[in-house]
């Protein structure tokens, strides 16, 4: 009777071995492309920081005009059962280094849950849980097209290039409305981070800085000759994230993270200091009923530059931003407004460099979804800044900056 | 004592026998404390006399709970013990179905299209199940504890036929309620050949249903 049960077994386990994995593993890999016609109307006294200018558009007014948007290729899909690999990249059509270049590659591991303890795991370069926006394919924002001052500075500057564990304690399988999880990253690869909110500041848009392209032309920047590249170790010290979630019927999620990559700003690698830069981000995204979507987000950080005395830099700046954005959705259609101020200020060494901007911007965006392939979108944004050093420049440090995009995108997912 | 027992045992087989051509049914209305319809509520009469409770479900044709954009559809269903269902994926992205639930543990590895056989459902009881790709899918199968069960429609109604003669408790589960076991709202006796009507009002506190995945736009974060 042993040996019988024991060999049924052993055949049920190798039926189910041959059954399961090899044929339907093969199909769920999604491709998708992405690509977008933009009209665009700007209306700026400033050359956009994409030009060596200090203006926070990424179009200024000598780009007035119909151009293709960023092209978008990414692939996502099974390595096994729970192992998934997702690589996106984006040809930004501005003359960065490569024509087109990696904004993630990623690994990540999802356990099949066996209670309401879940495990996930990601290794590889990609974004940590900072932006409550952000939650399309490519790390676009599904509420306008250009994300935040926050998130948008999160795509320019932050990417962990490492490793992240996150543990969830998930109630819908045991009749509890709320999940709490906590996540930890070590990082490395990050350590000029910082250097474009200290020479520009906070601006509004959506490029993302690839993994091995460079940062635009921004004025300051050591080396905008095309060969600065922001994702690189320079002091040989990991830094690191803590972050703790909340989420309650999936209609309130707050996150708050605390990121430091622990830079050590007295090392220099020949081209470029480490920036020590750290941050807490605070963001809450409230799902109301009548499809309304409310969400509020605050960072505030400080990155440093230079040996000092005391090992904190000898240049310090303190930056902080906050948004509110309020969004309705009516079946494929999606309007959404935001507001939010930013401000940056120099706390050491003002004498040798005093990078202070203080702004706000809003934004108007509509969105509507022809097909699951077509797609039109309109943003209205208006920045008003003041940055100190656009004197500099010889030009005014105020200056209000305003432009409309409309957008018809194109995407497929095989 | 013992006697009694035979006796009161003997009993409830003889009328069995005799309202087994005289079939009771029930037809309800299940609303929360406003007095709105409450959809997709599992009701069962569950009977109060424990030796009638081995009356096995007829086996059923499966039952098919399919993924469409991103959710179970029907998100809510009521099998009886034994009981099978498919979950089909009907998505072109891949789905990977499990369940940690007490009365059944599984999980049917990624798939697209309908690669795998039923899942058999045996034990009475909630079965909460979750998609590892997309962590806001949820649905649940509630395997009841006796062969009369039924689910309201979007109008609150619930109806249930063939049910024997008999004193019976009605329970009910819905997704939103705190608990994860259906509870017990009242005691009703039909008789042979009746219709019994009743509005059942849960006076209890109801939970908000889980918010949907925000549309338009495909969601990665």
């Amino acid at each position: 009777m042993g040996a019988v049960s024991r060999s049924l077994c052993a055949g049920l386990l190798l039926l189910f071995t041959l059954h399961v994995p090899e044929s339907h593993a093969a199909g769920p890999h999604e491709f998708t492309a992405q690509v977008d016609v933009r009209l665009i109307a700007a209306d700026t006294p400033l050359k956009s920081f994409t030009d060596g200018g200090l203006g926070l558009l990424l179009f200024d007014e000598s780009r007035d005009v119909v151009r293709l948007g960023p092209v978008m290729l990414d692939y996502s899909g099974p390595l096994t059962d729970t192992i998934r690999a997702t690589v996106t990249a984006f040809a930004n059509g501005d003359n960065d280094k490569n024509p087109i270049d990696l904004t993630e590659a990623v690994l990540e591991w999802r356990p099949v849950p066996v209670s309401q303890w879940r495990w996930r795991a990601r290794l590889g370069a990609f974004y940590p849980a900072v932006s409550m926006e952000n939650r399309g394919i490519g790390w676009q924002s599904i509420y306008s097209l250009s994300p935040s001052a926050i998130n948008t500075w999160i795509g320019e500057e932050v990417r962990t290039i490492g490793g992240e564990l996150n543990l969830t304690a998930a109630g819908a399988g045991v009749g509890r409305p709320f999940d709490i999880g906590a996540v930890i990253g070590v990082y490395g690869w990050n350590d000029p981070m910082g250097v474009v909110i200290q020479e520009r500041g906070w601006a509004v848009h959506d490029r993302q800085t690839a993994l091995f392209g460079r940062l635009p032309d921004i004025n300051g920047l050591p080396a905008a000759d095309g060969s600065f590249e922001l994702f690189r170790e320079i002091d040989g010290r990991m830094g690191y994230y803590a972050g703790l979630e909340f989420s309650w019927l999936d209609r309130v999620v707050a996150r708050v993270l605390h990121y430091d990559n622990r830079g050590d700003p007295a090392q220099f690698d020949q081209e470029e200091y480490a920036w020590l830069s750290r941050f807490d981000s605070f963001g809450v995204r409230i799902e109301l009923p009548g499809d309304w979507t409310v969400i509020a987000q605050r960072l505030e950080g400080d990155t440093a530059i230079g040996p000092s005395a005391d090992g904190r830099g000898s240049h310090i700046l303190d930056f902080w931003s906050d948004f509110l954005l309020v969004s309705k959705s009516i079946g494929r259609h999606r309007a959404s407004a935001r507001y939010e101020q930013f401000h940056t200020a120099t706390a050491r060494g003002a004498g040798f460099y005093d990078s202070h901007q203080s702004g706000d911007a809003w934004t108007l965006a509509y969105r509507f979804d022809l097909t699951d392939s077509w797609q039109l979108q309109v943003e209205a944004l208006q920045i008003d800044s003041a940055l100190r050093h656009r004197r500099l420049q010889g030009v005014q440090p105020d200056a209000v900056e305003r432009s409309v995009q409309l957008v018809v995108r194109y995407s497929l997912t095989l | 004592m013992p006697h009694f027992i035979r006796f009161s045992g003997i009993a409830t087989v003889a009328l069995l026998a005799w309202s087994s051509g005289q079939a009771a049914a029930l037809h309800a209305l299940i609303t929360d404390r406003d007095r709105a319809p409450m959809a997709d509520t599992v009701l069962m009469l569950v009977p109060t006399d424990p030796s009638r409770d081995a009356a096995a479900a007829p086996q059923a044709a499966p039952q098919v709970m399919d993924q469409v954009k991103l959710q179970f559809n029907p998100q809510v269903m009521v099998i009886g013990k034994g009981g099978q269902v498919a979950f089909p994926n009907s998505d072109t992205v891949a789905h990977q179905v499990y369940s940690f639930s007490t009365p059944k543990r599984f999980s049917l590895g990624l798939y697209r299209g309908l690669p795998y056989a039923p899942v058999v459902f045996d034990q009475p009881g909630l079965v909460v199940l979750g998609c590892n790709i997309h962590d806001f899918m949820l649905g649940y199968v509630y395997v009841a504890e006796s062969p009369y069960f039924g689910k309201s429609n979007e109008r609150g109604e619930v109806h249930v036929a063939d049910i024997p003669a008999g004193t019976y408790a009605l329970k009910a589960w819905g997704p939103r309620f705190k608990e994860q076991e259906a509870q017990v709202l009242q005691q009703v006796t039909l008789r042979g050949d009746e219709t019994l009507d009743v509005t059942l009002k849960l006076d209890r506190m109801l939970s908000p249903l889980r918010n949907p995945a925000a549309k338009p736009g495909k969601l990665r974060y």
